[in-house]
């Protein structure tokens, strides 16, 4: 059954989703669905079924014309379809001729001849390397954050006596440390970037497997914002608590609040590029298609005009939280440093519009 | 064995889903599967051709549809109504069928 509805699925997938094209769709799938069920019933095995059911389906151009779709249901066999060898209703099916005819018509629907199409095994890689991406870079910037501690470190053990300039050094050190981290992420991110410069469209099996993994994804973000935006904004309490606890150390407090605000940025970093990155990989399917009806339509209008403006609007709040915690702590002007906050809230909505394609 | 040719029976799968509604309304599986018993096996129509058949003549006013869920399963299904218009095609497709017949059969050998 499952591969009978991805044969449909990816025949239909770089169709315009229009009522029209909706409704064809559910009617045969109406008509595979019972006619897979009879022939269950009957007695015949699975891979018969789905074989018999594809191959009597017959052929999406004779539904062109009904559907106003001329230009877009154009047969041209002698095309090579990448999503052809990436679709498992056709492999089940192959061990019997109809999949190789299955195989041949979908041949023939290539939407678009110059849009590299994206299968489902590279999607997974994208995906993870993404993740991958993500979590280094966060890492590197709750690194850089923590880099304070080096010299409160030092100042503790109380042997800034001996070692002169010991505590810069460190502090250097460890930024140095995020930086290269921070290098690496974004090294590792470019195969995922090259898909905005070259053209590239999802396979149907890839379009599904992003969005699925992004629904199970969209848990953890909910929770990874909400977490992270707590610590950052109430990072003062928990170094507030150990100060009246233990008020000799004064240091130790101060190494808590920065651990709990790198902790915080590190969440927001993470998931907001994790995010992002499931987002732009359905972004690539374009609009109108049934494909892209698989993005959520809250975020359909939502186009960054380039993959750096992409990165900018989700780096943004961390940045300026950074900026915020470094000012802060390097002037200890705290009645000052706040007007961060008023001001990136209001820079943030016209920067947004600015930097987004809008397509209506 | 002689297969049937797409290309001279497309004229007529009209008439065929229109014959198989004229009593009462029916559904797309299950007017491809009486297609299939009522020709013997001889005749297996596609599903895109069926569908294209149905989108035409509704667009045409001759059938009408709607959707029910089904009596057992309660799965639902659209279902095809003839309408006055489509009994009057039907009625011409038949008139035509009978010439095409005749006109044809006097160059056939064989007989």
């Amino acid at each position: 059954m499952e591969a009978i509805k991805n044969y449909l699925d990816s025949m239909f997938a770089n169709l315009p989703n229009t009522a029209e094209v909706r409704r064809a769709k559910d009617e045969l799938w109406q008509m595979m669905e019972d006619k897979y069920g009879e022939l269950i019933a009957e007695g015949k095995t699975e891979n018969e079924a789905v074989g018999t059911v594809i191959s009597e389906f017959g052929n999406l151009s004779e539904l062109a014309e009904d559907l106003g779709l001329e230009n877009e249901v154009k047969p041209s066999s002698d095309k090579k379809n990448d999503e052809a060898a990436d679709n498992d209703a056709t492999d089940k099916a192959s061990d019997n001729e109809t999949g190789c005819e299955a195989e041949a018509e979908k041949k023939a629907y290539e939407p678009d001849p110059e849009a590299r199409i994206i299968p489902a095994s590279e999607a997974e890689e994208l995906v993870k390397v993404r993740a991958d991406s993500s979590l280094k870079i966060a890492l590197g910037i709750a690194i850089c954050i923590l880099s304070p501690l080096g010299p409160m470190l030092i100042d503790m053990l109380d042997v800034r006596s001996i070692f002169g300039g010991l505590g810069f050094g460190l502090l250097c050190t460890i930024i140095a440390g995020g930086v290269i981290l921070i290098v690496f992420g974004a090294l590792a991110d470019k195969k995922y970037r090259n898909t905005w410069l070259e053209k590239c469209t999802l396979s149907m099996d890839a379009t599904k497997y992003v969005a699925d993994e992004k629904a199970v994804y969209m848990r953890n973000h909910n929770l990874f914002m909400t977490l992270g935006v707590m610590l950052v904004a109430l990072s003062w309490i928990p170094s507030v608590i150990v100060s009246s606890i233990i008020p000799r150390f004064g240091n130790v407090s101060g190494a808590v609040f920065f651990m709990t605000a790198a902790l915080g940025v590190m969440l927001i970093v993470y998931s907001g590029m994790r995010k992002n990155g499931y987002d732009n990989l359905l972004k690539l399917n374009g609009e109108g298609t049934i494909k892209a009806s698989y993005e959520p339509e809250d975020e359909k209008n939502v186009k960054y005009i380039s993959p750096a403006a992409e990165f900018f609007m989700s780096v943004y709040w961390p940045t300026f939280t950074c900026i915020y915690l470094i000012l802060s702590f390097v002037t200890f002007k705290f009645a000052l440093t706040w007007i961060i906050w008023p001001v990136c809230g209001i820079l943030y909505r016209p920067l947004k519009r600015a930097l987004t394609v809008r397509e209506d | 064995m002689t297969e049937i040719s797409s290309d001279v029976i497309r004229g007529y799968n009209d008439t065929m889903i229109l014959f198989l509604i004229l009593e009462a309304p029916s559904y797309g599986y299950e007017i491809s599967k009486q297609i299939k018993n009522l020709s013997e096996n001889k005749y297996v129509i596609k599903e895109t051709t069926l569908y294209s058949a149905f989108s035409r003549m509704e667009k045409n006013g001759y059938v009408e549809s709607f959707s029910q869920e089904a009596e057992n399963s309660g799965k639902k299904r659209t279902y095809y109504r003839i309408t006055d218009s489509g009994k009057n095609y039907y009625k011409e497709k038949c008139e035509e069928w009978a010439l095409t017949k005749e006109v044809v059969e006097r160059f056939i050998k064989g007989h």
